[in-house]
């Protein structure tokens, strides 16, 4: 143990500054900036409180009269186990703000790992992974779950991913098997896992150019590799298809649903979308190059921030010899910010045109910080071969000096120039040319030891002074999050009637991704829902359709309403629970009904109708209509009836909780292996 | 032939950093459409121009230094895409008054007049902006160009005068007249002698005009 936090003592040592420094943006309330922050933790609290009460929620009946919960959950990646921290803390005591606050620090530091390790693995050098680590771990980055985190939730896994096939590569284990296939788990089930294809098929192409000729022999090994463990191949390629479930069930429906109401004339559904949608906005409308410099006092959420020296490494590297790695590292890094900055360059459109996975991915933005790793260790790389030169004679030391003064020089004076420069700036520029003067000129014999005290020192010198200032203008809040709903709230009630339009209680957006209580269904600038309730907004007469939504259980005599060529408003409304009609049970994904007409009547009921909703009369199945444009109908005959209408069949329901569990297991399996390996090792 | 020894020293000079960032560095410059850019910005920024009408039309309210930043910053790419608006160019002027950069504004405003010499608002801004910045004989002179410019222009343009907050321009217009004729006829001679009702502080808002790109062409602005 001794020997371990003496080995690792300044990653150990950065991990806890950076958790002194992030412990103070807690000012007894969730910090949340844009609305995918928000959601993403109302939808997390959402998923939690129901699937630890055993419904996994596929249908939102709250939400713009019922909508498939697809979008929510792929938003988060809701199997990745490590949400289950935030409900074991919330149980231990916590409120759910300091539960998410502390689950948030602990997945950041993880992700910081992950990003250490690689470095390692790939630079096989301490102080340049350290360097790596300490300008990405004390960048923006820390703060992007409260702004966004749908990233982050890629991002991280996809950093992990990376290291675990570098480590398998190098050195063919299960351990690394079991690791690459739990992080491509837990990108498959995330929104989008078409940013980590990009990211991995460049790379792929990057690495077969530079390093062709390694090719054979690494997939030999891996072929040996697979020969010996037959079993845990096919395990590790099963378990990764089975992921692929949730997101192949969400590709496949999404021609009744859309992914994006605002977008929903246009034709854009969950699948491609169109090229004008995809280059949209990004960071290029706002950002500017020199805020990565100038004004950083005015630095707060969202804004893009690496540490001042990271610049500075980059400029003295000028001169630093080149080899395959540096070269595979930066093309890897320049050829994703080129697709990131949309259609300002070709590169885009044309990989838009030609590969399929850029047609299904718009915010190019978020691409930014699958850039910047890379560019991290590339950086780490060029800092490694600058401080472990070949020994210099006089002459070679005079001129390196020279150079690492004029560099440090025109840096400062550069940024005087540019304007509105924090203090530390400048002193982390006059510490670095002191510090790299010092280096080259001294005679130590270690001269290493002194490498890792000096990053932290020179490192950490302005993102300090740039925290405080973002500490100071992080003021954004939402108080739903501060109390949100219980899971004894959660549970939810069924009500015979919805409020009338204008006379919603609850936040919009509360309702919209966290809802559990009834709503008009009539909601501005809604993100998601079902084609046929979007249809029915556009169609319909909403003064005559808001009294109609108002009820949600109608009987016809007959059939007109399932014509679909208007809504058929002379239907009987069910008022509530009587000897003829009850509602025997009600959860998100069914309902379940008793009947006693005195004939047969057609039943509709005001939740979205989707094919994958399924009626049962008695046990047996039953015809299930699209009535009234939007929503579900039913024949059921006269006498006593058991009508249950239930969404997607019942195999789908076992299929989603036991892939709950079964990323549970296999992270507790991956740890096991971890630890057998250490010991293992350490023999 | 070239010796071992060229090709050592041709390697060391070019085998460095310097050669991939200059490669990504033309690759970018080759690649990047700034008018592309130019075009994300202004979408971006599309809800700003507002304020210039907000604060025209109530001038007695703060502006919002935020959203006067932003809206500077809109109109400061427009005049890069349409150098020749000169409603553009006093946009930017305007923005600088409000924000208290009279150089800048009166910059602005003079590239506007250069533009488009007809119109009696811009000419009489420029003497307000003079008359802020103690310049008292460039003030006046601006005002006797105001008030010999014919106001037909000036009537058939979308302005928003000081006066009557573009209710009723024909009126606002002929205060204007009278307010620049009374500071040249004044002959005060330094700006704590002038009456405030002799020179009401606010500026003549001329909504911009200027060519949108067509759809089908390559950008088109959300406007």
């Amino acid at each position: 143990m001794i020997s371990f936090l003496k080995k690792n003592f300044w990653p150990l040592s950065a991990f806890v500054i950076w958790l002194t420094a992030y412990r103070g943006f807690y000012p007894g309330h969730l910090i949340m900036g844009s609305g995918d922050a928000k959601r993403n933790a109302m939808y997390i609290n959402y998923y939690l409180n129901n699937i630890w009460r055993g419904v996994y929620p596929m249908w939102n009946p709250f939400n713009v009269w019922g909508r498939p919960d697809f979008y929510s959950p792929r938003m988060i990646g809701e199997f990745n186990p490590f949400f289950h921290l935030i409900y074991i803390l919330e149980k231990i005591g916590f409120s759910f703000g300091v539960a998410y606050y502390i689950f948030s620090a602990f997945y950041y530091v993880l992700g910081m790992l992950g990003l250490y390790l690689l470095a390692k693995r790939v630079l096989n050098d301490r102080a340049g992974a350290y360097l790596a680590l300490l300008l990405l771990l004390f960048s923006t980055l820390s703060f992007e779950l409260f702004n966004n985190g749908v990233m982050v939730s890629v991002l991280f896994p996809t950093i992990w991913f990376f290291y675990f096939l570098v480590a398998f590569t190098q050195t063919p284990h299960r351990v690394f098997l079991l690791g690459l296939t739990f992080t491509a788990m837990l990108i498959a089930v995330t929104y989008l896992p078409f940013y980590f294809l990009t990211v991995f098929l460049s790379f792929l192409l990057g690495f077969t150019a530079l390093y062709g000729r390694l090719l054979p022999s690494i997939l030999m090994s891996y072929w040996k590799f697979i020969k010996d463990n037959k079993l845990l191949v096919a395990f590790c390629l099963l378990s990764a298809l089975y992921a692929m479930g949730p997101g192949f069930f969400w590709l496949t429906g999404s021609s009744e649903y859309f992914v994006n109401w605002r977008h929903a004339t246009s034709g854009s559904q969950a699948a491609a979308i169109p090229y004008k949608v995809t280059t949209a906005g990004g960071y290029l409308s706002y950002f500017h190059w020199q805020q990565l410099f100038s004004d950083l006092k005015s630095t707060g959420l969202g804004h893009i921030y690496i540490p001042i020296f990271a610049y500075i490494i980059l400029f003295l590297s000028l001169i630093v010899a080149l080899n395959r790695r540096m070269v595979l590292l930066f093309s890897l890094s320049f050829f994703i910010f080129l697709i990131s900055l949309g259609d300002t360059t070709p590169v885009h459109k044309f990989l838009y045109d030609h590969a399929a996975i850029l047609k299904y991915f718009r915010n190019l933005h978020f691409l930014v910080w699958f850039f910047i790793p890379p560019l991290l260790i590339f950086l780490g790389e060029t800092f490694k071969n600058f401080s472990q030169p070949q020994p210099l004679n006089t002459k070679q030391k005079i001129l390196t000096v020279f150079y690492i003064i004029i560099t440090h020089m025109t840096l400062f004076l550069a940024f005087y120039h540019l304007g509105k420069i924090i203090l530390s700036t400048y002193l982390t520029v006059l510490l670095s040319a002191a510090f790299f003067c010092f280096y080259v000129l001294s005679r130590f014999k270690n001269k290493e030891a002194l490498l890792l005290p000096f990053l932290c020192a020179v490192v950490l010198l302005q993102p300090l002074e740039v925290f405080h200032y973002l500490k100071k203008n992080m003021y954004h809040t939402f108080p739903y999050l501060d109390k949100p709903y219980t899971q004894a709230e959660s549970i939810p009630r069924f009500s015979f009637t919805r409020p009338v339009k204008g006379e919603d209680t609850v936040l919009g957006e509360v309702q919209e991704w966290a809802g559990i209580e009834d709503a008009s269904g009539f909601l501005d600038g809604n993100y998601t829902g079902s084609v046929w309730s979007y249809k029915l907004h556009q169609e319909a007469n909403h003064d005559t359709l808001k009294n109609y939504v108002k009820n949600k259980f109608y009987l016809y005599d007959d059939t007109k309403a399932a014509e679909n060529r208007a809504v058929d408003y002379q239907g009987e409304a069910i008022a509530g629970n009587s000897d003829t009609f009850q509602v025997l049970s009600f959860d998100l994904n069914h309902i379940k009904l008793k009947t006693n007409f005195p004939k047969d009547k057609f039943l509709v009921y005001s939740d979205s109708y989707n094919s994958q909703w399924q009626a049962f009369i008695n046990g047996a199945k039953a015809p299930l209509y699209r009535a009234n444009i939007a929503f579900k109908g039913v024949w059921v005959p006269g006498g006593e009836h058991i009508v249950l209408l239930r969404y997607r069949p019942l195999w789908q329901h076992i299929f989603y909780h036991f892939l709950v569990i079964f990323f549970g297991l296999f992270l507790i399996l991956i740890i096991a292996e971890s630890y057998r390996y250490a010991v293992k090792k350490t023999r | 032939m070239p010796s071992k020894k060229h090709a050592k020293i041709f390697f060391f000079l070019f085998n460095r950093c310097y050669l991939l960032y200059l490669l990504a560095a033309a690759i970018f410059l080759l690649s990047f459409d700034k008018r592309a850019l130019t075009f994300k910005r202004l979408d971006f920024l599309n809800e700003s121009p507002s304020e210039l009408i907000r604060i025209a039309l109530q001038q007695n309210d703060p502006p919002n230094p935020q959203k006067l930043n932003d809206a500077l910053t809109y109109y400061r790419e427009i005049v890069e895409l349409f150098p020749d608006s000169a409603s553009g160019q006093a946009a930017v002027g305007f923005c600088y008054y409000y924000l208290k950069d009279d150089t800048q504004a009166a910059h602005y405003y003079q590239k506007a007049v250069a533009l488009q010499d007809n119109l009696f608002g811009f000419y009489y801004n420029l003497g307000v902006i003079h008359f802020r910045m103690g310049k008292l004989d460039e003030a006046k002179k601006y005002f006797r160009q105001a008030v010999a410019i014919p106001p037909q222009e000036s009537i058939k343009a979308r302005v928003i005068d000081p006066f009557t907050q573009g209710r009723n321009i024909p009126l606002g217009l002929k205060q204007g007249y009278a307010v620049a004729s009374k500071f040249i006829l004044s002959g005060k001679q330094n700006t704590d002698t002038i009456d405030p009702e002799t020179l009401p502080p606010g500026l003549f808002f001329y909504a911009p005009t200027f060519p949108l790109p067509q759809e089908g062409k390559t950008h088109r602005l959300k406007m």
